[in-house]
């Protein structure tokens, strides 16, 4: 059994981790999709569990690329430029915040707000390649409101390629609950 | 041939997998109620919060009603019930009536646009209970509710939600609190009210009683969330100043929240962390199993509408040493020396200090454990609960609403 959760918010990484293991413990291979690593930080997977980050898979595509440039490569660059000498460190230090502080939060706050609910529910075709990779999925655990349109949007994929989707449930209770039962 | 005896209870809390305590007392009340009713349906209408704009939200909540008619939603819970699970995303910020209108719009998707099919619908939380219960319920049902929140102000302050109470209240066939406190605010809000408001106790199971009896109140127990709200603070300040006294004092923070490392960090500069043990959550049973093998439970909250914690402690026969916060002194009235003690809400860690020193002095005297379980388990035990749900539920012909008024307190049964 090869059950996808999502888990794009990490708000209700405790359901996360402990479903994930779950899954584990009955011989399946679950697939956690996180947005990025970072706040997953303290929490600790079973070693079995695939985690997969969004934002490297999506990295490749246009809207993103550009956003990094412009965002991130340019002012990097600019700072190398002016950062000689003795202002070497200060444009290092003045970088560095302006990545943490500007950049990173122009990126979370104002970007991915914009392009991701339309990519979610679009069919999310580097997602796809990336899960068609692994086999069939079995099942599609939603975990968070983030994860919603990306869910909708896998399933809407299925349905227009003329495939069935995978089960979709909010926990994986209920998929092992049906299983139990027949 | 349907039940007889049908009941939906519909729900903002119950415990899952991220939330495994949150809302315990009403997965006691479906346990307790089983002889009450033949087939129950319980409806966990979960929030699901998320820090978005109004651009994510909306794409949040077109994906949502998709996916609700597709997902699986139902296992099963204590006594065979029925468990259908509704998440509800909701956006960080919006008012207790928002919040309600979205549960009772989830719960509406979830069910495909039908009523719930059951006589009886009996909600918990006033706002995202209530109301999604009463939007749902089919126009037949008879619809109840019990309020549990502590927040309650919060949810009165807003004049939108306080304009969806006030109406929750008037179309509910009966309307309970958990204890006085909270009646009192309801009132106070709504005074021409004040006659359908009743009290419905939480349910406690009054399981076995340790084998070895406490002799001696040296090993501490706090059981509960780790927030300024419980008073942990004062209580690891007050069991520093008598551990300078009695070395041998032990002390175990069960429980979670935001002042975790700090009570660690303030046990290591009181000296005194060799003696504190934070054994983090755990499952009701095993929570259970620790107060049989602790001698004291201290409960330094600030405000409790109820008290569960300190009545399954006496269920499990310990000693308790409980602030006058709300509900505690009304769960305990006229066993407050047998069940151990009550204390004043202050700021004064001195205060839990000197409580436990005057129960320390007198213990055992005046401390009758058996009797104030028994006295408790005649409140607040499953069969005690789970006749007054099914006096209200299903009234027969000698259960008239003064009858049922005088086993609630003053709640309006309906007609």
């Amino acid at each position: 059994m090869r059950v996808l959760f999502l888990a794009l918010g990490g708000n209700r990484a405790r359901a996360a981790v402990e479903e994930s293991a779950q899954v584990v413990a009955v011989g399946g291979r679950p697939v956690v999709l996180v947005d990025t690593l970072r706040p997953w930080r303290r929490m600790s997977f079973d070693p079995a569990v695939e985690v997969v980050e969004l934002s490297t898979l999506e990295s490749t595509r246009m809207p993103v690329r550009l956003e990094r440039a412009v965002l991130f490569t340019v002012p990097r660059r600019l700072f190398r430029v002016v950062g000689r000498g003795p202002l070497r460190q200060p444009a290092r230090r003045v970088s560095a915040r302006y990545e943490t502080r500007v950049a990173e939060r122009l990126h979370r706050q104002v970007v991915l707000p914009m392009i991701r609910p339309r990519w979610g529910e679009g069919t999310c075709p580097v997602l796809r390649r990336y899960l068609a990779k692994g086999g069939d999925l079995d099942a599609i655990v939603v975990l968070d409101p983030a994860s919603m349109p990306y869910a909708a949007g896998l399933v809407a994929g299925y349905r227009s390629a003329g495939t069935r989707p995978p089960r979709l449930a909010f926990g994986i209770d209920h998929l092992l609950s049906l299983r139990d039962s027949g | 041939m349907p039940p007889r005896r049908d009941v939906a209870v519909i729900t903002p809390w119950y415990p899952t997998r991220q939330t495994p305590f949150g809302g315990a007392f009403v997965r006691a009340m479906v346990a307790a109620t089983a002889s009450a009713r033949d087939r129950a349906t319980v409806y966990h209408v979960d929030g699901w919060g998320a820090h978005v704009g109004p651009r994510q939200d909306h794409a949040i909540a077109r994906a949502h009603r998709s996916l609700l008619t597709h997902a699986l939603r139902e296992t099963t819970t204590v006594t065979g019930a029925r468990l259908c699970y509704v998440p509800v995303p909701v956006r960080v910020g919006i008012s207790f009536a928002e919040l309600a209108t979205r549960y009772a719009e989830a719960l509406h998707v979830a069910l495909d646009g039908r009523r719930i099919d059951a006589p009886v619908v009996h909600a918990h939380v006033g706002l995202r209970g209530g109301w999604t219960a009463l939007q749902n319920a089919r126009p037949d049902a008879r619809v109840f509710v019990t309020e549990h929140s502590t927040f309650l102000p919060s949810v009165l302050a807003e004049p939108d939600s306080r304009a969806m109470y006030d109406e929750v209240i008037h179309r509910a066939t009966g309307f309970f609190v958990v204890g006085e406190t909270l009646r009192a605010i309801l009132v106070s809000a709504f005074p021409h009210h004040a006659d359908r408001i009743g009290i419905m106790p939480n349910p406690v199971d009054f399981g076995p009683v340790r084998s070895d009896p406490v002799t001696r109140l040296r090993r501490w127990l706090f059981v509960g969330s780790l927030s300024d709200r419980k008073g942990v603070a004062l209580l690891l300040d007050a069991f520093a100043r008598c551990r300078a006294d009695e070395p041998d004092l032990t002390l175990t923070f069960v429980g979670e929240g935001r002042l975790r490392a700090t009570l660690a960090a303030r046990a290591d500069a009181l000296g005194v962390a060799e003696a504190v043990t934070f054994v983090g959550s755990v499952m009701p049973d095993r929570a259970l199993e620790l107060m049989r093998e602790h001698d004291l439970l201290i409960h330094p909250s600030r405000l409790e509408t109820f008290g569960m914690t300190v009545v399954e402690a006496v269920a499990a026969g310990m000693p308790v040493l409980v602030t006058r916060c709300g509900g505690p002194e009304e769960t305990l009235a006229g066993i407050e020396d047998a069940a151990g003690g009550l204390i004043d809400v202050d700021d004064d860690p001195e205060t839990i200090a000197a409580g436990y020193r005057r129960l320390r002095d007198r213990f055992p005297d005046g401390v009758d454990l058996a009797y104030a379980r028994a006295v408790l388990a005649d409140r607040y035990g499953y069969d005690a609960v789970a006749a007054a749900h099914r006096r209200i539920w299903f009234p027969d012909a000698s259960d008239t609403v003064a009858t049922v008024r005088a086993g609630l307190g003053t709640g309006d049964v309906g007609e």
